[in-house]
């Protein structure tokens, strides 16, 4: 049989096992329904203080570095999984791609389009380089061509050919002998819990906001008015383990990476005061603990989930909870408030599902074999990585997905 | 005085875009006259294949020993230059970089400045390309064999896993037999994993296994070799014998003991921990004596945790389900207390509601630790600041008839001996491997030598089952076909210079360095980091290619050209 693999998601758990299984003389073909690979890490920042408090976050860029010198892989970004059959020789696959018009391969960064661009700004450029998204695209709201079909220039200068403004949306078919399903998660919506008035008040965002947020500007300030906020909260277990919302699972890596948070916003700003509400703070991994204990030193830990969040009249956050050593209902002010969002089952978990014939658990992730069969459905030569199988950080999500290759090596060996 | 170079400086100008920002017209008459640069070109892109391919014919053509490629620092730049390296047969190695696209052309605005800047840097990068050697790779042979040393799940999935992937797979083991932890567990892990069936079922297939071999009663007294060929020298039963293994996992376990400081009273009958409870289950005689019967009327049957520092997933995962188990079984009065309930596992929060509704009491305190008193019949445990209720903090007397310790999971005494003998770093705590993220979790700063499971921390069993099978996919990659890929001479001891100091012996973090009358360095072990090259007192180290002469000629040509 061929020995080809495709891979469905871009994140890190995607990423590692195609960079795997290519390096292991198989064919990959990846497929990134987003125009950019990487998935949720891409917006994470370096939670380093003085020293680097392991985060993991570089790695998950690393990866995506030796990804463009991988041999045998093919690369769909902006593209879906159309149909999927099992037949003779494995899975006939279609994968529909959506026009990006510049073909990323291709494109050198000259900047020669940008520059020749008549419009003001150019309707075509590179994102600026904090952004998730680093090839060139085009602004089709602006671009005189899909106004007008008035201009071609940029695809008339550019050096590479790399510009196709005719592009249609294209389809693809291909064989592959099996499949590792590594589609990720999806933080969980804030504004289902509308007591905590996130949409509503600018000053509550959640925990991937913050995290954008650092990455891009580097230091903190308050949506409402730049200022930098001198009372911080965050809010832990948000959407999980809360059978009010359906989430009857602890997410796993939001204590981790709130502390993370936490300690980076104390080291930039030693001044601001950092307030924690947790039920229970799940330490686990190698030296967290040690650094949990460092955490208590600096921020403030109370064990409530706050039960409401106002604005008052001086654009102040109220925060309500319970104080239980006092035994009574306290009203605190903050700056901003963060919610440490939880992570829930991928958008396209159930289509996925349906189309690969698969299941989901009772948490509404991908269904695995058995609790010790992690990689492995109940589908033949269909493999699970990464958080789509459930909650794990990065260097989880890694080990997992060199998991998923190694099973489907074995799959791809035995046919 | 080395013979001379035949340079090639190719000058791309990114699609005629770098017109506007530098004069290459003049960039190509200077390169021209540069030292040994013996052809020069512009080209429109390098980055494209058709271009990469025509700088490979001239090399080809032109017969070129060194080639800078002047442009821009492309993300593929190490893709760009072994695709030219393989068409032409040059060495990767002689094929540098100038970036004078991001450097110069979109760093100044005037052109003749961004011009000037430009000739400094080809001038450099040719005075380095002039002294640069090839760097060669070179196949060993390797051992397609592994040891791995503890023949716990973890130890003996990994075996399985190689094994089944073609690799031989030698278990050491210090008890007399296999097993490990999981031996004497007896609470079912979920709804279908029971811990005794699955560790009897897997030592009965490594032990059919033909491509398995199992020594118990073995300890390793010494490592030497290298990844592909290792030496280890072992201990079984007092006899000593020589293995070679082409790369070395340590899946070597955790130990558990009661912290008896914590709790500032001794393990008695009705003071248990949960390693005596889980052998009690195990069998049925004794947990009748225990439990059964009318035991637990009215009686407090008590699991506490967070007592000797922090939870774990581990030890909360045993006091939910055991005691979900007893009380579908036995009429105890069940309590929990905990710190943090630490459900962060596949099932555990569900578990944890499950015990709720079961009518057990899970009770939390906080800063303030319960005190016991001990009595005979009974122990008294004091609650306080109780999050049970809206009232003021308070303080509540609980007595316990049975209590069940959490132990605290601790790194095996000798782990600082096994340590030393892989050339591998341990945590502050004494478990195997320091964290690092740029590490991959498994690997070490000893290339070849590698840790899975609970011995670098401890973790739930599904986890240990997923590092199992990454592990033995890491090694398989690197062993494959039975050879191993190393750089030939790319750190360099100078025998006459070297006097022995053996201080980069001390400061390799790699563990790369042995001595023999000189320093030796191991290449498959050297990383190429240059720690040793930077810190020997008496400059008897060089990289390749980054020694201090090329380094010097770099700068220095670049200043002349000031
Ligand atoms: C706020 C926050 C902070 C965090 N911080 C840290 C941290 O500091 N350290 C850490 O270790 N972990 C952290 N995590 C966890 C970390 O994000 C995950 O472990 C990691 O992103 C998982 O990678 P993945 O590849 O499994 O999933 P994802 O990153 O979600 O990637 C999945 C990819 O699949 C694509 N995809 C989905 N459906 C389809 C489809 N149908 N077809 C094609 N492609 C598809 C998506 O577009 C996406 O690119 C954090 C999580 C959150 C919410
Ligand atoms: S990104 Fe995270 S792991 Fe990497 S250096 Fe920064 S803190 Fe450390
Ligand atoms: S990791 Fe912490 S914040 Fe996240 S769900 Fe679990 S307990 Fe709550
Ligand atoms: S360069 Fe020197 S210090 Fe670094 S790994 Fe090699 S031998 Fe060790």
């Amino acid at each position: 049989m061929d020995k080809s693999v495709l891979v469905i998601g871009g994140g890190v758990a995607g990423i590692t096992a195609a960079l795997k299984l290519a390096n292991s003389g198989v064919r990959v073909v990846l497929v990134e329904k987003s125009p950019e690979l990487g998935g949720a890490v891409v917006s994470y920042c370096c939670k380093a203080t003085e020293q680097c408090n392991k985060c993991s976050v570089c790695v998950a860029n690393q990866k995506m570095e030796e990804l463009w010198s991988a041999p045998n892989l093919s690369l769909f970004t902006s593209s879906a999984i159309g149909k999927v059959a099992r037949g003779e020789g494995g899975f006939h696959i279609t994968v529909t791609r959506k026009p990006t018009y510049v073909d990323d391969n291709k494109c050198v960064r000259c900047k020669l389009c940008t520059e020749k661009c008549p419009t003001k700004p150019s309707s075509i450029f590179l994102p600026p380089p904090h952004s998730p998204l680093q090839s060139y695209v085009i602004d089709t709201d602006r671009c005189l061509y899909f106004q007008s079909k008035k201009c071609k220039l940029c695809q008339e200068v550019c050096p590479a050919e790399a510009i196709n403004l005719s592009q249609k949306a294209g389809e693809e078919n291909f064989q592959v002998g099996a499949l590792v399903v590594a589609s990720g998660f999806s933080p969980f919506d804030s504004s289902r819990k509308k007591r905590y008035g996130y949409g509503v008040y600018p000053d509550v965002i959640t925990a991937l906001e913050l995290e954008e947020q650092l990455r891009i500007e580097g230091k903190l300030s308050r949506p409402s008015d730049g200022s930098q906020p001198k009372q911080v909260a965050f809010i832990q277990c948000f959407g999980s383990r809360d059978a009010h919302v359906g989430n009857n699972y602890c997410s796993r890596v939001c204590c981790t990476y709130t502390m993370r948070l936490a300690n980076l916003l104390k080291f930039k700003h030693p001044d601001s005061s950092i307030t924690i509400f947790y039920m229970d703070i799940q330490t686990f991994g190698k030296e967290f603990e040690q650094f949990y204990q460092q955490c208590r030193q600096k921020i403030q830990f109370i064990r409530d989930m706050p039960s409401l969040i106002q604005q008052d009249g001086d654009n102040q956050l109220l925060i309500t909870y319970q104080d239980r050593k006092e035994g009574k209902v306290e009203q605190s002010n903050f700056d901003l408030a963060v919610l440490s969002v939880g992570l829930c089952p991928g958008e396209d978990t159930e289509k996925l599902v349906e189309l690969l014939g698969l299941q989901t658990n009772e948490h509404g992730f991908f269904k695995s074999l058995s609790p010790l069969q992690t990689n492995e459905t109940e589908a033949e030569g269909i493999f699970l990585a990464g958080t789509c199988q459930g909650p794990r950080d990065i260097s989880e999500s890694v080990a997992h997905s060199l998991g998923a290759a190694e099973k489907a090596l074995a799959y791809l060996g035995a046919e | 005085m080395a013979e001379e170079k035949r340079i090639g400086l190719f000058l791309c100008n990114c699609g005629g875009s770098l017109n506007a920002h530098l004069d290459l017209k003049r960039l190509k008459e200077y390169s021209q006259g540069l030292l040994q640069v013996v052809y020069v070109e512009e080209l429109r892109t390098f980055c494209l294949p058709e271009d990469s391919q025509r700088i490979a014919s001239i090399i080809k053509k032109e017969n070129l020993s060194g080639v800078v490629l002047a442009g821009c620092p492309h993300r593929n730049s190490e893709s760009i230059a072994s695709a030219i390296a393989r068409e032409s047969n040059l060495n990767q190695h002689l094929i540098t970089f100038a970036p004078i696209r991001e450097h110069c052309a979109w760093a100044y605005p005037q052109r003749e400045t961004a011009t000037l800047k430009a000739e400094k840097m080809l001038a450099s990068a040719v005075a380095r390309n002039i002294l640069l050697h090839p760097l060669e790779e070179e196949e060993l042979p390797a051992e397609k064999s592994v040891l791995i040393i503890g023949g716990g799940i973890g130890g003996i999935q990994t075996a399985l896993e190689l094994s089944r992937m073609g690799f031989g797979a030698i278990i050491l083991e210090k008890k007399p037999h296999l097993g490990g932890l999981m031996k004497g567990t007896a609470a079912p892990f979920d709804s279908v994993t029971q811990p005794l069936e699955l560790i009897s079922s897997r030592i009965e297939t490594a032990t059919k296994d033909p491509g398995i071999d199992i020594l118990t009663s073995s300890e390793l007294i010494k490592l030497e070799g290298e990844p592909g060929r290792f030496q280890a020298h072992i201990k079984q039963k007092g006899k000593k014998k020589t293995i070679t293994a082409g790369a070395i996992v340590a899946a070597a376990g955790y130990l558990v003991s009661f912290p008896k400081e914590s709790y500032g009273f001794p393990l008695s009958e009705r003071v248990i921990t949960q390693s005596q409870l889980s052998a009690i289950l195990a069998d049925e005689k004794k947990t009748q004596a225990l439990l059964g019967g009318d035991k637990g009327k009215g009686k407090n049957l008590i699991f506490i945790l967070g007592m000797g520092g922090e939870s774990t997933p581990l030890t909360t995962a045993f006091a939910l389900k055991v005691s979900s188990l007893i009380k579908e079984k036995y009429n105890w009065n069940i309590f929990i207390i905990y710190n943090n309930i630490k459900v962060a596992g596949e099932g555990l929060e569900a578990l944890f509601r499950q015990c709720r509704s079961q009518g057990i009491i899970l009770l939390r305190y906080d800063e303030s630790r319960p005190g016991f008193t001990v009595s005979k019949e009974k122990i008294d445990i004091r609650l306080s600041g109780l999050l049970t209720s809206l009232e003021k903090e308070e303080e509540v007397t609980l007595p316990g008839h049975l209590m069940v310790v959490e132990e605290r999971i601790e790194p095996e005494p000798d782990f600082e001996n096994l340590a030393q003998l892989l050339g591998i770093n341990v945590d502050p705590q004494g478990f195997l491997q320091k964290d690092n993220p740029h590490l991959f979790p498994i690997a070490t700063n000893k290339a070849g030598v590698f840790v899975m499971g609970s011995c670098h921390h401890p973790m739930l069993l599904p986890f240990i089952m997923e590092e199992a099978a990454a592990t033995a996919l890491h090694i398989a990659e690197q062993l494959s076909e039975g050879k191993i890929r190393v750089f030939k001479e790319r750190a360099m001891v100078d025998k006459g210079k070297c006097t022995l100091c053996l201080t980069c012996i001390r400061l390799c973090p790699h563990n790369a360095i042995f001595y023999d009358r000189a320093a030796v360095i191991s290449e498959a072990l050297c990383q190429g980091c240059g720690v040793c090259a930077s810190e020997c007192p008496a400059e008897a180290i060089e990289i390749r290619n980054y020694t201090t002469h090329q380094l010097m000629a770099e700068i220095g040509v670049s200043r002349k050209a000031s």
